[in-house]
């Protein structure tokens, strides 16, 4: 399988008078066609940036990607003039978003929302685009889809919105599908019932999904393979079974740690101490040694490099040099 | 709705009494009365007496106020007591139109020059545009209506006579569209001056607000362009507080009139409610305030509706 998208030493700073804020700092992503991958990280971690990076939307004025390639198919977008940017957004690349109660415009029909996609993109006419939008809606279990499309936002569920919001972001068969916690704001059975669809559609389609959260349950359930970041780094790359079957960065078997588990005694929950450190405070060395359990003398004075494990395994800490691989204790 | 538009009118008739009742009491209290304007200085007091009689301005002040609310009721706003022998029906019905004229003229205006200049405010927050209109903005809310009037009659009627000074026509001339607008322009721009800077003000703040939400980051990421992201996805959300502002705006217009009116000798109701005020000419004051009454009640009532309209979240 060939690589769809290529993100290749991002960096997206955040500039004002003051200061310079490096919200994604040299990041590289690699998705290859119809592959899901998640995008894992506590907030702050620049995870959302790097989102809106790849489809152009990062706020401005402020936020500006200063450095680094994105290559959708070979086509590199950063130098893409806004104008042919708005082509490949919401054609070549859609998103959606957490918020399904707000993420809906509240004065237009749902129908509507979907069809102004089709019409702008595909130029269909009215009545192609709202025969194609009905279609979407059963695609994405909307028995009663022909009602559906004459709804306003604030009559639905949040559930049924963000199905809304898939269909919308499906309309024009895109070939990347970033969803930013697409999840998060729904409840459990909603979220399964949303997860399902997404990993159907994905099949179905073929479509590349970059699937940006902080619950690593979601992650399990859907990608295939995790990009753990942390302070605007990428700090491990791993299958997603291998990632849960022996995490290899401090930070990495910290957040897996923190995952309630169903079976086995009820202990207290691990957690990770402290925060992620702000942009413009960044610690000397590795960012992650103020907060690391196993950080040693070295760790405080360089800053350690993403190393390469094996061919799908990649890891940014010292006690992997060299292919050497003894492990962190888990404890 | 409509159920709710009846329900809102029939609310609105108490209110309008409890005005009638404050504004009899309130003109009650201001010194003199219409006779004292009308009458020869050597008049004897009996026949001062004999006078009041006639207008029955000594009966008590409530029974002179249920005699003006019975004939009130019935449509009669009694005759005028300073032009003796016009009804003040007629009075009003030969100015309303030049009012309504003026103030529908006006209030267009003002819509039409706030909403371009609010967006692109919002649209290039901090920017050259952006300050130059928020200084305009500011100059327009702090001037009075009828400094602008005067000066605008000094340089653009009198100096450079590219208006004419005054009035709703020229005098002893066949009636013309063009005349008719030539005189307009004046007034109405004066009118508009202070709304368009109030509004510009709101519809800022109002777009600003709604740019930064989700709903705009969606329609972004389907790849419109801007213009289509500000005007179909934006602009009728940023539109929805400014209704209630506009609401309040139209019985400001009567208000204002009344300083534009005179100064450009626009022979509407305002013009009229300025000179009965210092006349003391009761029947006329009341009659105007209660079609400014009814106007308030009529302005909310209409930006209730035009709520319906825009905000599809919102059923009566």
């Amino acid at each position: 399988m060939s690589a769809l998208l290529e993100v290749k030493n991002l960096k997206t700073y955040f500039v004002s008078k003051k200061r310079v804020v490096p919200a994604v700092d040299g990041v590289d992503i690699t998705i290859r066609k119809g592959e899901t991958v998640g995008l894992v990280g506590e907030s702050g971690c620049g995870k959302s940036m790097t989102s809106l990076s790849i489809i152009g939307l990062v706020p401005s004025p402020g936020g500006k990607i200063v450095d680094g390639q994105i290559l959708l198919d070979g086509v590199n977008l950063v130098d893409l003039s806004e104008n042919n940017m708005c082509k490949v957004r919401g054609r070549d690349i859609a998103m959606i978003f957490q918020e399904p109660m707000t993420s809906l415009n509240p004065v237009l029909t749902v129908g509507e929302q979907i069809i102004e996609v089709i019409m702008y993109h595909l130029q269909l006419n009215r009545s192609d685009a709202t025969q194609k939008a009905i279609n979407l809606l059963k695609m994405v279990g909307f028995p009663r889809a022909d009602k559906i499309i004459k709804e306003y936002p604030h009559r639905l569920s949040g559930g049924m919105r963000q199905r809304v919001m898939i269909a919308m972001a499906m309309s024009c068969n895109p070939k990347l599908l970033i969803a930013d916690e697409p999840t998060t704001a729904l409840d459990v059975t909603i979220q399964a019932q949303v997860l399902e669809l997404m990993k159907e559609l994905s099949r179905k389609f073929e479509t590349s999904i970059l699937l940006v959260t902080h619950d690593l349950g979601v992650v399990s359930e859907l990608a295939e393979r995790v990009i753990v970041m942390y302070a605007g780094q990428v700090v491990e790359e791993a299958l997603v079974d291998d990632i849960f079957d022996k995490p290899y960065h401090p930070y990495t078997e910290g957040l897996i740690d923190s995952v309630p588990l169903i079976e086995g005694a009820i202990t207290r929950l691990n957690s990770i101490p402290g925060n992620v450190p702000s942009p413009e405070e960044m610690p000397k060395g590795c960012r992650f040694a103020p907060r690391c359990r196993v950080a040693f003398d070295r760790c405080y004075s360089e800053e350690p490099t993403l190393q390469s494990i094996s061919t799908s395994r990649f890891v940014r800490c010292f006690l992997y040099e060299e292919g050497e691989v003894n492990g962190c204790s888990r404890l | 709705m409509i159920t709710y538009i009846v329900r809102r009118i029939m609310m609105a008739i108490p209110l309008l009494f409890g005005i009638t009742i404050l504004s009899f009491g309130i003109i009650q209290i201001a010194p003199g009365d219409p006779t004292a304007l009308m009458i020869d200085p050597m008049i004897r007091d009996k026949d001062l007496v004999a006078y009041k009689e006639l207008y029955g301005l000594n009966d008590p002040i409530y029974v002179q106020y249920l005699k003006w609310v019975g004939n009130m009721i019935q449509g009669n706003f009694g005759d005028s007591l300073i032009r003796q022998g016009v009804a003040v029906n007629e009075l009003i019905m030969a100015r309303l139109p030049n009012t309504l004229l003026l103030m529908l003229v006006s209030t267009i205006l003002a819509i039409f020059i706030s909403i371009p200049i609010g967006i692109i405010s919002a649209t290039k927050q901090n920017s050259l545009a952006d300050y130059t209109f928020t200084f305009f903005s500011f100059l327009g809310i702090a001037t009075p209506n009828f400094w602008i009037g005067l000066v605008l009659i000094m340089f653009l009627s009198v100096h450079l006579g590219w208006f004419p000074t005054g009035g709703v026509a020229t005098l002893n001339e066949p009636f013309s569209i063009w005349d008719r607008i030539h005189h307009l322009i004046l007034p109405s721009i004066v009118l508009a001056t202070a709304d368009v800077a109030g509004l510009t003000r709101y519809i800022r703040s109002s777009m600003l607000d709604v740019l930064k939400q989700d709903f705009i980051r969606t329609a972004r990421a389907k790849g419109f362009k801007q213009k289509k992201v500000v005007y179909k996805h934006a602009l009728r959300n940023g539109l929805i507080p400014v209704i209630t502002i506009f609401g309040l705006m139209l019985p400001s217009f009567i208000g204002g009139s009344v300083v534009v009116e005179k100064i450009f000798g626009w022979p509407g109701i305002g013009m009229l409610f300025f000179d009965a005020a210092f006349q003391r000419d009761y029947p006329v004051i009341m009659a105007i305030t209660v079609i400014a009454s009814a106007l308030v009640v009529i302005g909310n009532l209409l930006a209730d509706i035009l709520y319906a309209i825009f905000d599809p979240r919102i059923e009566y």
